[in-house]
C-alpha cells in the first residue's frame, strides 16, 4: 500500500514537472482574444535616378488590412534637403482613387528627405524617407541622424 | 484513547511538524522579504527625498524640444547609447535620459528649460532598486528568484498548517481571537503573540503571497502565459508574449517597470525609412492621453519599435504602447481597459502589493503586515527554541505523511499548482530517506527516537 502511494506520489510529481514546462510560450493567436489594431501601410515610390532641375513625380499610396485606401482623412507632405531648413515647393494631386502624385523639382544634387503625415480613421503615420538626387554620394544611406527636428510644419496639405 | 481521537492527534502532530520545519527553513528568507518589502513600500517617498535635487526644476516658461534634450545628453556622452527617455510629468519635473555607457546604465537628469544636466546617477547605485532586487531575487539572479518562489509556496504551507493548528477546539475567545496579554505565563503570552496575529494576518499574507508569486520568473511567468493564452489575463506583450507582428523583445533594451520586463515588441514594417524623431514619438504619446509619468524605451535594433510604458500608482492608469520607429504609427495600445477580468484583478493586486493603489493608507497597511510577519517569525522561533531539547530539533513526533491521507492530498494538490514546491518536497523526501535516516546522528537530530508500538516517521 505504502509502495503504491509512493509510486503515485512520484508519478504526480513527474506529471507536474512535465506539465509545468508546457506553459512557456504564448500562442500566436492569443492577441485575437484582446483588442487588436490594424496598421496603416504607406508606400512612397521614388524613381531610382533623379536628376537635378528635372520635373519628378513621386507616388504615394496607402492601405489598411491589405485593402487600398481610396482617400485618407488628412495628408501633409514635406520635402527638404539635408541640412536645409527650407522646404521645397511641391504639388500634390490624386492621380486616381487611392494614388497620390507629388510633383516637384530638385534645384541641386544632394541628399533629400520626404516626410508624410497622414491620418485615416484612428491611424496616424509620419514616415520619412531619404533619397539621393544626382550623383551625390558623400552621404551614407545608413546615416540616420535626427533629420527632421525643424520640419514639423507642412507646406502642402490635402484634406 | 479511541481510534478517531488518536488519528486526529496524529494528523495534528504531523501538521505541527510540517509547520515547524517549514517555519525554521523559510524564517530567514521571510524575514528578508518582510524587511525589504517594508522599505520598498515607501519607494516614492524615499526616491523623492534622495533625488529631490535631480527631480525638481524651476518653471522657466517654454521647454526645449525632446530631441534637443536627448541631444544634450548625447553630446555629453558621445559613446553612450540612449536606451530610455522620460519627458517628465509636470512643469517642475526634470527630464530623464537613460543611457548605456560601456555596459553601465546611467540616468541623466536634464533641466528641460535650458538643457543643463543637473545630475547623473549610476543605476547600480539606486538604493531602492537594490532593495527591490533583494526582495525579488535575494540578489542571486534566477536562483534567488526560485528561492523567493519557494519561500512564497512554503509560506502558503505555513498559513494553511498554521490555520489548522489555530482552529479552536474550545470556544474561548482569549488565545483564539485576541491574545492574553495579562497572563503571567510567558509561554502563553508568546504562544498567543504567534497564534492570534497569525490568524488575523493570514488573509493579508495570503494576498501578498499570491500577488508576489506573479512576479516570479518561473511560476509567475507560466501563470501569466496560461491566462494570456486563455484570453482571461493581460494582453500579449504587457507581461508575457508578443505584440502584433512581433518577434523582438524589449527585455534587453532597458530597465522597464516590472510588469513589462519580458515585453516583446512588434516589428517595424518599413525598414527602408528613416526613424522618426523622439519629438514625434512624444507628441504621438501625448495625443494618446497616457498617464504623464510614462517612459519611452528606444528600439534596440533596426527593426525594433519604441515602447511607451507606464505603470502609475493606480492600476487603471497603466498603459503599454508600441510605436513603429519608421512610420510613427501606434502598433498596439494596451490599457487597463484592454486587460481581461483576471488581468485587471492581477494589475490591481500588484499595485496594492506595492502599496501604491490607495496611497499612504495602502503603504501603512503594507508596513503593518510586514511588521506582523516579523512578529510571527520572532515569536515562532522563540516558541520553537523554548521547547527544543538539546541535540534535537524538537519536532513533534508524528507518523509519515504518506500515511495521513489529508496531509498527503493537500501536499499533492499544492504540488500540482506549484511545481517548484512539489520538487522541493520531493528533494526533501529524497534527503530524508537516503541521507538523514541512514546516518544515526543526523537521524536523531530530526527524528524522535522510536518507542515500541509507536509509528515511526
Amino acid at each position: 500500500m505504502i509502495r503504491m502511494i509512493r509510486l503515485s506520489l512520484l508519478n504526480c510529481l513527474l506529471f507536474i514537472i512535465i506539465a509545468g514546462c508546457s506553459f512557456k510560450t504564448v500562442d500566436e493567436n492569443a492577441e485575437k482574444k484582446y483588442q487588436q489594431k490594424s496598421t496603416l501601410e504607406t508606400v512612397i515610390s521614388i524613381p531610382e535616378n533623379i536628376k537635378k532641375e528635372e520635373d519628378v513625380i513621386l507616388n504615394l499610396s496607402f492601405s489598411k488590412d491589405k485593402k487600398m485606401i481610396k482617400k485618407v482623412d488628412n495628408l501633409v507632405v514635406q520635402l527638404w534637403e539635408k541640412g536645409s531648413e527650407r522646404q521645397l515647393p511641391l504639388t500634390l494631386d490624386e492621380s486616381s482613387e487611392g494614388f497620390y502624385q507629388i510633383k516637384t523639382n530638385f534645384p541641386q544634387e544632394g541628399l533629400y528627405y520626404i516626410k508624410i503625415n497622414a491620418r485615416y480613421n484612428d491611424s496616424i503615420v509620419m514616415p520619412t524617407k531619404q533619397f539621393i538626387v544626382g550623383d551625390y554620394k558623400e552621404y551614407d544611406y545608413e546615416d540616420n541622424d535626427v533629420v527632421h527636428e525643424s520640419h514639423h510644419e507642412g507646406h502642402d496639405s490635402h484634406h | 484513547m479511541n481510534k478517531k481521537k488518536k488519528d486526529r492527534r496524529l494528523i495534528y502532530r504531523s501538521i505541527w511538524r510540517w509547520h515547524m520545519y517549514a517555519g525554521i527553513i523559510i524564517a530567514p528568507f521571510l524575514l528578508i522579504l518582510a524587511i525589504t518589502g517594508s522599505m520598498y513600500l515607501f519607494k516614492p517617498q524615499i526616491e523623492g527625498f534622495l533625488y529631490r535635487d535631480y527631480h525638481n526644476v524651476e518653471n522657466l516658461g517654454e521647454k526645449l524640444t525632446d530631441s534637443a534634450i536627448v541631444s544634450t545628453v548625447k553630446n555629453d556622452h558621445p559613446d553612450a547609447t540612449v536606451t530610455r527617455y522620460r519627458p517628465g510629468e509636470s512643469d517642475t519635473r526634470s527630464a530623464e535620459v537613460k543611457i548605456n555607457e560601456n555596459g553601465t546604465s546611467y540616468t541623466i537628469f536634464v533641466d528641460p528649460y535650458n538643457g543643463k544636466i543637473i545630475g547623473t546617477l549610476d543605476d547600480q547605485h539606486r538604493i531602492i532598486d537594490r532593495v527591490e532586487e533583494f526582495h525579488g531575487e535575494l540578489m542571486l539572479g534566477t536562483f534567488g528568484d526560485w528561492i523567493v518562489e519557494l519561500v512564497a509556496c512554503w509560506t502558503l504551507v505555513l498559513i494553511l498548517t498554521g490555520l489548522f493548528l489555530w482552529f479552536p477546539n474550545k470556544k474561548w475567545m482569549a488565545g483564539t481571537f485576541f491574545p492574553r496579554l495579562r497572563t503571567h505565563s510567558k509561554k502563553i503570552l508568546i504562544r498567543d503573540l504567534h497564534v492570534v496575529p497569525g490568524f488575523w494576518l493570514s488573509l493579508a499574507v495570503l494576498f501578498l503571497v499570491f500577488t508576489g508569486l506573479l512576479w516570479t520568473g518561473n511560476w509567475g511567468t507560466k501563470f501569466q502565459t496560461l491566462t494570456t493564452n486563455a484570453g482571461i489575463g493581460y494582453p500579449p506583450s504587457v507581461w508575457v508574449g508578443i505584440a502584433p507582428s512581433s518577434s523582438l523583445q524589449t527585455k534587453d533594451i532597458a530597465d522597464v517597470p516590472w510588469a513589462a520586463e519580458t515585453l516583446e515588441v512588434p516589428q517595424s514594417t518599413q525598414n527602408v525609412y528613416v526613424p522618426v524623431s523622439i519629438d514625434d514619438i512624444v507628441q504621438t504619446t501625448n495625443n494618446m492621453k497616457i498617464y504623464p509619468t510614462y517612459e519611452v524605451i528606444y528600439p534596440k535594433t533596426k527593426d525594433g519599435v519604441y515602447t511607451i510604458s507606464v505603470f502609475p500608482p493606480k492600476a487603471k492608469d497603466e498603459a503599454t504602447l508600441h510605436i513603429d520607429q519608421y512610420s510613427g504609427e501606434v502598433l498596439s495600445d494596451y490599457r487597463y481597459a484592454n486587460y481581461k477580468s483576471l488581468g485587471k484583478i492581477m494589475a490591481w493586486g500588484i499595485t496594492v502589493h506595492k502599496g501604491l493603489e490607495y496611497g499612504l493608507i495602502n503603504q501603512l497597511a503594507g508596513l503593518f503586515i510586514c511588521l506582523g510577519i516579523i512578529l510571527l517569525i520572532i515569536t515562532g522561533v522563540i516558541l520553537w527554541w523554548r521547547r527544543k531539547p538539546d541535540g534535537h530539533f524538537g519536532a513533534p513526533k508524528s507518523i509519515s505523511v504518506l500515511k495521513t491521507r489529508t496531509v498527503l492530498i493537500m501536499l499533492i494538490f499544492c504540488s500540482i499548482i506549484f511545481p517548484l514546491f512539489g520538487l522541493s518536497v520531493l528533494l526533501l523526501y529524497i534527503i530524508d530517506h537516503f541521507i538523514i535516516q541512514r546516518i544515526p546522528k543526523i537521524n536523531y537530530l530530526f527524528h524522535t527516537p522510536i518507542k515500541k508500538g509507536e509509528d515511526k516517521k
